[in-house]
């Protein structure tokens, strides 16, 4: 008997087929990529929906009654962007590996970081039954790295975007001035936040989030828009001598 | 003068740990072949669009410069189809606990697998086409050595199934990791073949 997750996936195979093979004849037989593509996702497919089939949908039936099932263990797991990241770190290390430059070693240490996060999160949650005592003995090896090396990237990232935006100012004086308000309001939020504690991890994050992207975002308007005329100590000198020397 | 453990977390005792679930590594090992079939299909898909493409501009393709080393080529994909048997066999010699044959089957497995990427290291020199130089050479390269990272992977899943052999951490009732590696490397070697098909039998033949 095929399963409830075996006919959805069997389902998603016969529709790639079928649009496969309709993409093929309206393309004029010309593309044969987009049918090829549409006839792996077919093979994907079935392949997910023989597996829901031959797994039962992951239900096991206990010994001595056909009707009853065993109880699905449910593991309690932290979460685990892991898989994502290193992905994306793989992607980053084979896209800098063509373009060369600094990506390739940016994308190798967004992978070790990922393999190095998943494997110490895959022996804590593993440990005990108790999440929270899990979550613990994960916190209590990763923190300590977690917390500088993050700390050290938050404060890079302000400096780097922060910087193109007083930069790209027309004036050194409304830089000072926008660098005052800005610290103003930075040092303003924080004493609310420590005065009212009330305040929720999830507003305090929203806020924090809000201010990351217009940081992000203003950063890279001012880095497109580039860097004001500015006058260095030695090109002033210059100028004097220069000056002297056409009044003499 | 008593003696205090210390506890970092202030939980004593730990409760113990929840069993797992069955068929969690084969299931996942089928997951990943979905996801790399759809990974295949796409880079393949692109590549054969963009020999449309250069075809209807009677543009050539294969690029003028590449000669396919059409022995090389055929030499190293059977190399690799070759290594299916050894897999399999490994599996087979866990399921009969005979742990001489599952040493030797899954040492020639990861032998094999690194031969076909010797081989196709060579053949790679040998067509001496460089990638972004012409669609024909980056579309090959996308293809074939996203192939070749494939076939890393389940070398390195082979690596660690070897280890555990080797430990004697596997039985005839206890050899689902051995069942999930073997699935992955079947993956590696039927996309292989099919790119051995799309890309070098059907542009240049066995010459």
């Amino acid at each position: 008997m095929i399963t409830t997750g075996g006919k959805l996936w069997f389902a998603i195979t016969a529709f790639a087929v079928i649009a496969a093979g309709v993409y093929f004849v309206a393309t004029g037989r010309g593309d044969d990529g987009g049918a090829i593509t549409l006839l792996f996702i077919g093979a994907g497919s079935a392949l997910l929906g023989a597996a829901s089939v031959a797994t039962r949908d992951g239900d096991a039936a206990l010994p001595g009654d056909e009707g009853a099932k065993e109880p699905v263990v449910v593991r309690d797991a932290l979460p685990a962007p892991w898989p994502a990241l290193a992905a994306l770190g793989a992607g980053v290390t084979i896209v800098g590996f063509a373009a060369g430059g600094i990506l390739f070693y940016g994308g190798l240490a967004i992978v070790g970081v990922a393999f190095a996060e998943w494997m110490v999160q895959s022996w804590a949650e593993r440990s005990t039954a108790d999440p929270s005592y899990n979550r613990a003995l994960r916190n209590r090896i990763m923190f300590p790295l977690e917390v500088p090396v993050l700390g050290l990237l938050g404060v890079g990232f302000i400096i780097l975007t922060f910087s193109r935006v007083l930069l790209a100012l027309p004036d050194a004086n409304v830089s000072t001035a926008v660098a005052i308000l800005v610290a103003s309001i930075v040092t303003a939020l924080a004493f609310l936040v420590a005065y009212r504690p009330t305040i929720g991890s999830s507003a305090l994050s929203w806020m924090l989030a809000i201010a990351a992207v217009a940081l992000l975002g203003a950063g890279v308007v001012s880095g497109v828009a580039g860097e004001r005329e500015i006058e260095h100590h030695g090109d002033i000198e210059h100028a004097d001598d220069a000056a002297e020397e056409h009044a003499e | 003068m008593s003696i205090t453990t210390y506890d970092p977390i202030g939980v004593e005792p730990a409760p113990a740990p929840v069993p797992g679930r069955r068929n969690v590594m084969l299931v996942g090992a089928l997951v990943a072949t979905a996801a790399g079939t759809v990974l295949i299909g796409a880079v393949l898909g692109g590549y054969l669009s963009a020999r449309d493409i250069a075809q209807a501009r009677n543009q050539p393709w294969p690029a003028d410069d590449a000669e396919l080393p059409n022995v090389a080529l055929f030499v190293t994909y059977i190399g690799l189809a070759l290594s299916a048997f050894f897999a399999q066999w490994a599996h087979a010699a866990i399921k009969m606990d005979d742990r001489r044959q599952a040493y030797m089957a899954t040492s020639f497995t990861v032998v094999l697998g690194l031969l076909f990427l010797n081989g196709m290291s060579y053949c790679w020199n040998q067509l001496g086409q460089v990638a972004g130089a012409s669609p024909y050479a980056t579309h090959m390269y996308a293809v074939t050595v996203t192939h070749a990272l494939v076939v890393v992977a389940a070398i390195a899943l082979w690596v660690v199934v070897a280890f555990r052999v080797f430990g004697g951490q596997f039985s005839p009732r206890n050899s689902e990791p051995v069942v999930a590696a073997v699935v992955i490397w079947h993956f590696a070697v039927a996309s292989g073949l099919v790119i051995w098909w799309a890309l070098w039998f059907v542009e240049g033949g066995p010459g």
